[in-house]
């Protein structure tokens, strides 16, 4: 493999300076300290920096140089960058504030750097970054006051205060990383490119991040799932929230998207998303050190009743399963354990449990083979001996593959025991409810490693080019926003759609009303009502001698309550009863792409938000996952003697809708609702669509033109 | 010499746009042409001198030397109201002879152009009728077809007129396919029967009620903070951002070509817009936004606008001028002529005037 920016050798930092406090002494002093490779230092005021010959120019150095960090004004940079370029360095980093951060002119200048490096083949760091750490080479790349020892976890970061904040408290914590990224802000290398170099780090077992946008959704999905298979990836993912999205927004210049988008994205690509810094670190902590637990099953081992109850109610409430213990791990409890204690899960071993009761209690469980993982419970009694304590534990989870935790809740009393659990990879938390929370992580981990993603399946009745030459058509109405025109698209891909015409007389509404058969619905037809009941503009259960009056009635109610939309005509629609209505919705998201929504239908479903997204195109799997998800699932199949709705019907919808969205981007939004799903056996139908295409569809199509050669 | 004097049913029906196409048409026939505007009311001062909105805009397109305040003569205000009802004598005929007289000399057209509906300036004797027979002038009559009871409106009008000699005929405007069929099939020989004339119609068109980037600052007395290099992309519809981010994305990617007024402090809605197809986007409130926002509006090629105004003003403010048609330049111009060209008898016209 070629070698990466983590395994440069040779490191030049242009702007290095002799001042304490400037970020140019920093980064050379950090380098100097624990770099094996050669320094050079660039700054034409200098001769010597720091004991090393210090340089002009990068041009002047006569060896080659794999890094360059730079540190001048932004003004600068690109000079400098085109200097690089000549020198053929490959990879930099541009720690300088001063580019897109701070408005248009450094928007502009970001780019002039971008474009340099791209003329050089050089890639980027930054701008407006930290820089990078490599604790395994002791590249420490990074203005950072702190070089974090050697561990096993990955960080990247999009915000630098973050990472300083990090080191920090990582110093405190005795946690140890591999790499360490601050991606700044993105004008080249991303998210993406540092997914896929630590995914195949071999030093690297566990990635986090932190981040405010996605350079590239598809790609980030694509990578993840790959990587998350190796080892687990947390993220935190800022602008949960529309107040933080808000905040996000006016901080990084980008679109958070919609959250649920995230979660869904994050969820199918393997990428576990966690809400905290000190969930990100809880978790870390255990993915660094224990082994993945087979299953959810735990044991808890406790001295007091009160936390061993806490810790199996937080365990219940994160779907996590009590283990019931086999004969010969009951047999060696009852025979090792006081008559008084609890010999069943959670075992309490008692008020004045010592170092040798925990031994035998914590070793009896791990050799359950119904236990996954071991949660120990320790508090402050008279006579408790948390060091002794915390050695019995190491000493019997040595050698044992299953996830042990600590719980040693207090403060002074335990420091000893939990110092020595820290020492010997296991981490300790001091509240059940995080330690449950971990394992529960975990479990979910084991889960995703597990997880086959299977290809979206083949359908049957697809036909692409006719969605294309139907999207052609209506692209030249001058228009981007349209009704029932989107069922002529999904009946070609194989959907159910209703009987429906688009008449503009009575006589015509009348001679379509024949053909479709009585009663039918009319609808008035115009894309500037969207919800067309609000405004008188439906009519339903038309016989034939009503056809007449409805049709006026409607334009009617759509002129004096809109008078303003544009009025197309009136549908006429065959008329379906019965059945259960759901919603089938597609909505390209910024930074993710086309996302699949599911939800039970009716007028409460904008109060209700009872729906589950996920990112097209699908596979069977999610699109069960997808349904199960809405809470008012079970209503189709059947309450209370009513009959099961067709599920596999509206499977197939979602399946088929998936595909349309992922073949055809041009489709920003599409809004099946309802479709209305009869009794097992008799299928779904599309009764109402709204759609709206991307206008810049011409850009799109040369895109795909270009993906298909 | 000859004059045509285009008047209108209703204001805002297009007559200053029709005054533009017309005139820029018979210049492109290499004909000296003159343009005023007798009778005005939107008054406008800048450097001292007190001159009509539209017909200095109009004044402007048409490439005329003329100083604006001798465009426009009479400047209805409630000045002028007041000393009428009060009975004060004033000499405005004499005032629009002579201003024509300076104006027409050396012309070989002269297009005049109407202050509002046809009957506005009766109180000074100055309707449209008056003044068009003042200066000996005849009457092209516009009419918006917003219905078919425009016909009640070009009818009475036309009675207005009086002598049916001096209408030249009418000229439909803002007219939608559907009505420009039945202007064609049905409306035509109907008013032909009345011994009205069509001359033809204007189609609705959404450029040419757009208004440019750069409009849109003036009127709002704003400041274009970035990427004014595309202060001359035309707007043809705005949107509100007042909704929350998720639903913004929805509403914004319904409408192209688009403005968007929202708070300066909108982030989120702001970054929504440039999501989308937005030509620019108004931020209220004299709040900038900060150096990322502007920094995703340079990269998305979007002026941003920031003026003093809150939200529901800059609305109104921006609502009227998009319904107007101004500022003419190369692609609406082009636009206005072909539309003249294909839908209106300028032979009839020509004939008119005396040209071939």
């Amino acid at each position: 493999m070629k070698p990466s920016i983590f395994d440069a050798r040779s490191v030049a930092v242009v702007g290095a300076s002799s001042e304490k406090g400037k970020v140019g002494y920093a980064v050379v002093a950090n380098l100097k300290d624990s770099f094996r490779g050669r320094i050079y230092p660039v700054n034409p005021k200098y001769q010597h920096l720091m004991g090393f010959a210090c340089y002009r120019s990068v041009l002047d150095v006569k060896g080659c140089i794999d890094l360059a960090v730079i540190t001048v004004p932004a003004k600068i940079v690109p000079a400098v960058l085109s200097e690089c370029g000549r020198k053929k360095i490959r990879n930099v980093i541009v720690i300088s504030a001063g580019f897109k951060e701070t408005g248009v002119e450094g928007a502009k200048l970001e780019h002039e750097c971008a474009g340099i490096a791209s003329r050089f083949g050089m890639r980027i760091l930054g701008p407006n970054c930290l820089g990078l750490i490599n604790t395994h080479s002791g590249l420490n790349a990074t203005f950072a006051s702190q070089t974090p020892r050697r561990g096993n976890i990955a960080f990247m970061s999009q915000s630098g205060a973050l990472c300083t904040a990090i080191l920090d408290w990582a110093e405190k914590e005795e946690v140890g990383f591999s790499k360490f990224v601050s991606l700044g802000n993105k004008a080249d290398l991303s998210e993406n490119d540092f997914l896929r170099l630590l995914g195949s780090d071999a030093k690297t077992n566990v990635i986090l991040g932190y981040l405010e946008s996605l350079v590239d959704g598809r790609g980030f999905m694509r990578l993840a799932r790959r990587v998350s298979k190796k080892k687990p990836i947390l993220i935190m993912k800022s602008g949960r929230t529309s107040a933080g999205a808000k905040a996000a927004a006016s901080h990084t210049g980008a679109l958070a998207g919609s959250d649920s988008a995230f979660d869904a994205a994050f969820r199918q690509a393997g990428v576990m998303r966690v809400d905290s810094g000190e969930e990100l670190f809880d978790y870390a902590q255990a993915f660094s050190t224990q082994p993945i637990p087979k299953g959810d099953r735990v044991a808890i081992v406790t001295n007091a009743g009160g936390p061993g109850i806490m810790t199996t109610d937080a365990c219940d409430r994160r779907c996590l399963r009590l283990s019931s213990f086999s004969q010969r791990t009951l047999g060696r409890l009852r025979k090792g354990l006081p008559p008084s204690a609890n010999i069943y899960n959670p075992v309490d071993a008692l008020g004045d449990a010592d170092a040798s009761r925990y031994a035998l209690a914590v070793e009896a469980v791990l050799a359950d083979s119904g236990v996954d993982s071991v949660i120990c419970v320790l508090t402050p009694q008279a006579m408790t001996d948390s060091l002794a304590i915390a050695k019995a534990i190491v000493k019997a989870a040595r050698g044992r593959k299953k996830t042990v935790l600590a719980c040693f809740m207090g403060g002074t009393d335990m420091e000893a025991g939990v110092e020595h659990l820290k020492g010997n990879g296991i981490p300790n938390y001091p509240h059940p409810e995080r330690a449950a929370s971990v394992v529960s992580a975990m479990v979910r981990y084991s889960r995703i490693k597990r997880l086959r993603h299977l290809a979206p399946p083949s359908l049957s009745g697809v036909d692409r080019r006719k969605v294309e030459s139907a999207l052609d058509g209506l692209y030249s109405c001058g228009r981007v926003a349209f009704g029932l025109e989107a069922f002529d698209l999904l009946e070609a891909y194989g959907v159910r759609t209703l009987k429906s015409a688009l008449v503009s007389s009575q006589r015509d509404a009348l001679r379509a009303a024949r053909r479709i058969g009585f009663p039918v619905v009319l609808k008035v037809a115009s894309p500037d009502i969207l919800h067309k009941s609000d405004v008188g503009g439906v009519a339903l259960n038309v016989m034939e001698e009503d056809v007449e009056a409805s049709y006026n009635k409607l334009l009617f109610n759509a002129r004096k309550f809109m008078p303003k939309a544009r009025i197309e005509g009136v549908y006429v629609q065959e008329m379906v009863s019965g059945g259960k209505e759901v919603i089938v919705g597609v909505t390209r998201e910024p930074q993710i792409g086309s996302m699949v929504m599911f939800g039970l239908g009716g007028i409460y479903v904008e109060v209700m938000k009872d729906v589950s997204f996920r990112v097209a195109p699908l596979n069977r799997d999610e699109v069960r996952n997808m349904m199960s998800e809405v809470k008012g699932y079970r209503i189709l199949s059947g309450v209370r003697g009513e009959k099961p709705s067709d599920v596999k019907s509206v499977e197939d919808t979602l399946l088929r809708v998936s595909r349309l969205a992922a073949d055809h981007p041009e489709i920003l939004e599409l809004d099946l609702n309802p479709v209305t799903v009869f009794p097992e056996g008799e299928g779904c139908i599309v009764v109402d669509a709204r759609m709206v295409l991307d206008e810049q569809y011409n850009s799109l199509k040369k895109q795909k033109r270009g993906n298909v050669k | 010499m000859k004059s045509l004097f285009i008047g209108s049913s209703e204001s805002r029906s297009g007559k200053s746009a029709l005054c533009v196409g017309l005139g820029s048409i018979l210049k492109d026939k290499g004909l000296n042409v003159g343009y005023m505007k007798p009778v005005g009311s939107l008054a406008r001062t800048v450097n001292k001198t007190t001159y009509e909105d539209d017909a200095f805009k109009t004044r402007e397109a048409l490439g005329l030397s003329e100083s604006p305040d001798k465009i426009c003569p009479v400047l209805i205000s409630e000045e002028l109201v007041d000393a009428k009802l009060k009975g004060v004598k004033k000499y405005h005929k004499n005032k629009i002879i002579k201003t024509f007289q300076d104006l027409s000399a050396g012309k070989d057209v002269m297009i005049l152009e109407g202050m509002g509906d046809i009957g506005g300036g009766s109180m000074f004797d100055l309707s449209d009728p008056e003044v068009a027979a003042l200066l000996d002038a005849k009457i092209i009559l516009t009419a918006k077809y917003d219905s078919d009871y425009v016909l009640d409106r070009v009818i009475s009008d036309v009675k207005l007129i009086g002598d049916p000699k001096q209408l030249v005929g009418v000229i439909f405007t803002d007219v939608s396919p559907a009505n420009a069929r039945r202007i064609k099939r049905t409306v035509t020989p109907f008013l032909r029967k009345k011994k009205i004339k069509v001359l033809g119609y204007i189609p609705k068109d959404t450029l040419l009620k757009s208004a440019s980037v750069a409009d849109i600052a003036e009127e709002l007395g704003g400041r274009i903070i970035c990427c004014e290099e595309y202060k001359n992309e035309l707007v043809k519809s705005f949107i509100i951002g007042a909704m929350s981010p998720e639903h913004a994305l929805k509403y914004f990617r319904r409408s192209t070509d688009k403005a968007v007024i929202t708070g300066g402090d909108r982030a989120d809605i702001v970054l929504a817009a440039l999501e989308t197809q937005t030509k620019c986007v108004v931020l209220t409130g004299n709040l900038r936004p900060s150096a990322q926002v502007l920094a995703a509006a340079e990269d998305a090629k979007t002026p941003l606008i920031v003026v003093p105004h809150d939200t529901v003003t800059a609305v109104t403010l921006v609502e009227d001028l998009i319904d107007k048609i101004t500022a003419w330049e190369g692609a609406k111009l082009a636009r206005m002529k072909q539309f003249m060209r294909n839908h209106i008898d300028l032979k009839a016209i020509y004939r008119e005037l005396s040209v071939k």
